[in-house]
């Protein structure tokens, strides 16, 4: 069986629940997901930076508006060479402010929360697995 | 306004009213006018003074004049009320005067225009439609004179002439003021429009409510896989069960009472900040959030986009037309229609962004520029007709682009936004 450590960046604790609820599902199909819960940026640069993650689902508005580009930030400054895969999880995907343009392209996905099915979730970890 | 004026014959000062609110608006153009037809009265009457007197609160004054070197009389000048003058007279009976020779006649003791001479006059009262007092139109000489019917009659048509143009200027102050008005209305109007998009937006994208949703989707969607595989048996199985039923009651709890709460965030206007958006993704879930709406009038989407054409504008402007220019399409173009589109092409031109929209809806037959305009619709339209007149002004004022129409088989519309 495959394992892939996913971490869940997320103010909402329901959303990590939620997640990995869907992920466990996957056992089914070979792969085993340890999944991870951070409710902040801070936090989860924190955890970033003692563990390896293969996968990060990523909101942006959490204590700061932006809070979410500060871990992209975090992540392109200390890991330059980390393979993790980076899918923001938002509500408004398509606003980027200015000061992180930059940090767009090392973004692996975006997911609209409204249109985030449990399907999409099991495909994006089928490929990256 | 009310002058008091010392009218021959009577003992205690007569008052009037006096319109003097529009007199100021009396053109250049009108007065020369009056000046010609004065030219005329001196001409046709044979005498050196022919005046148009404007009266005020305290005084007299020479509105207009014959243009001729004879005239004593001084553009402008003002002489005191009370005293005595013709022209106080005319006003105070509101009616003709006629005085054949003033200075053997008791009654004219005083008249500061004796000094001068003036022995005699001819006046009429020039009023407003309102028939409230502008002052007199009168001929003065230093002759004894006398005016027959004829010339009487002449003399009041010239006067009528002179109170037509005040009618007129009355008339143009009083359809200004309705424009004015309507104009307000409009902006009232156009204000209570963008309010309603503004609600439409929030209610719509609100992105508070798409997490509860999506995690109660989920667990469903979970709930579902899970009770076709799991052996019900399990005890650990089953705990994880209750996890997603727990889940979703929950999370459709919070969706519910944020619901609640939308009305009072659907008063606050839309942002008008700007921010960097990546436009085709921008516009692509502006389209998501009217996905029940396109729905109901089966209508499918495309946006075609080049990848991460990022720009900085005021994405509330941009949702408010994209809003608006959907709503228009679903009302107006797709009315009773079936296997609706709406496509959506952004084009990245180096100085520009061009968004263009075509639906393959009834289109529009007439003049392209009129939609623009307020309360254009068409008998089968409704709403209060100002939706793309709303759409105009959104995109020339907060996005300083322009927008075009046109149609061929359904509508099109080009909307070209500069890039800062």
């Amino acid at each position: 069986m495959k394992t892939i450590d996913i971490l869940v960046v997320d103010d909402e604790r329901d959303v990590y629940l939620a997640t990995k609820l869907a992920m466990q599902l996957l056992e089914f199909e070979g792969i085993k997901a340890n999944v991870s819960y951070s409710d902040s940026a801070a936090s989860a640069i924190e955890m970033l930076t003692s563990n390896d993650y293969k996968l990060v689902f990523l909101d942006i508005i959490m204590e700061t508006i932006y809070a979410g580009y500060e871990v992209i930030s975090h992540i392109q400054k200390n890991k330059p060479n980390s393979d993790v895969c980076i899918f923001i999880r938002s509500g408004q995907p398509g606003n980027i402010p200015e000061e992180y343009l930059s940090l767009i392209k090392d973004v692996d996905g975006y997911l609209n929360k409204t249109d985030c099915t449990m399907e999409k979730l099991h495909d994006i970890v089928k490929t990256i697995a | 306004m009310k002058p008091k004026l010392k009218v021959r014959g009577k003992e205690e000062l007569i008052e009037v009213s006096v319109n003097d609110i529009y007199a100021d608006q009396i053109q250049k153009e009108v007065i020369e006018k009056w000046q010609e037809v004065l030219d005329l009265a001196i001409s046709m009457f044979n005498v050196p003074n022919a005046l148009i007197m404007r009266l005020h609160e305290d005084d007299l004054e020479v509105f207009a004049k014959s243009n001729n070197q004879e005239n004593i009389f001084t553009m402008n000048k003002h002489a005191a009320i009370g005293v005595g003058h013709y022209c106080e007279t005319v006003v105070g009976n509101d009616e003709m005067l006629m005085v054949k020779d003033a200075s053997e006649d008791p009654l004219w003791e005083g008249n500061p225009d004796l000094k001068y001479g003036l022995v005699n006059y001819l006046g009429l009262p020039i009023k407003w439609p309102d028939g409230k007092i502008f002052g007199t139109m009168c001929l003065l000489d230093q002759d004894a004179n006398t005016y027959n019917e004829e010339q009487i009659e002449l003399f009041k048509a010239l006067k009528s002439n002179i109170e037509k143009d005040l009618t007129l200027l009355d008339r143009n102050v009083q359809l200004t003021k309705s424009l004015d008005e309507l104009e307000r209305t409009q902006e009232l109007l156009i204000h209570h429009e963008k309010n309603n998009l503004t609600n439409q937006l929030v209610s719509n994208i609100t992105h508070e409510i798409s997490t509860p949703l999506n995690v109660a989707m989920t667990s469903a969607a979970y709930l579902d896989y899970a009770a076709k595989k799991m052996d019900f048996s399990d005890r650990d199985a089953m705990n994880r069960l209750k996890e997603g039923t727990d889940l979703v009651q929950r999370n459709l709890l919070h969706a519910s009472e944020l619901l609640s709460s939308f009305k009072k965030i659907a008063n606050d206007q839309g942002r008008m900040q700007e921010e960097n958006i990546d436009l085709g993704l921008y516009i692509k879930s502006i389209f998501l959030s009217s996905k029940l709406k396109l729905k109901e009038h089966d209508t499918t989407w495309e946006v075609d986009s080049p990848k991460s054409l990022i720009l900085k504008t005021k994405p509330g402007a941009i949702a408010q037309v994209l809003l608006s220019l959907i709503d228009n399409a679903l009302k107006h173009g797709f009315k009773d229609r079936k296997s609706n589109e709406i496509h959506v092409a952004i084009k990245d031109e180096n100085e520009h962004v061009i968004i263009t929209l075509k639906d393959n809806g009834m289109g529009y037959t007439g003049d392209h520029e009129e939609i623009f305009k307020p309360f254009m619709r068409h008998e089968h339209h409704e709403g209060a007709g100002l939706g793309l007149t709303l759409v105009k002004e959104i995109v020339e004022q907060n996005l300083q682009g322009t927008i075009l129409a046109s149609t061929n088989g359904g509508m099109i519309f080009d909307i070209n936004i500069p890039k800062k």
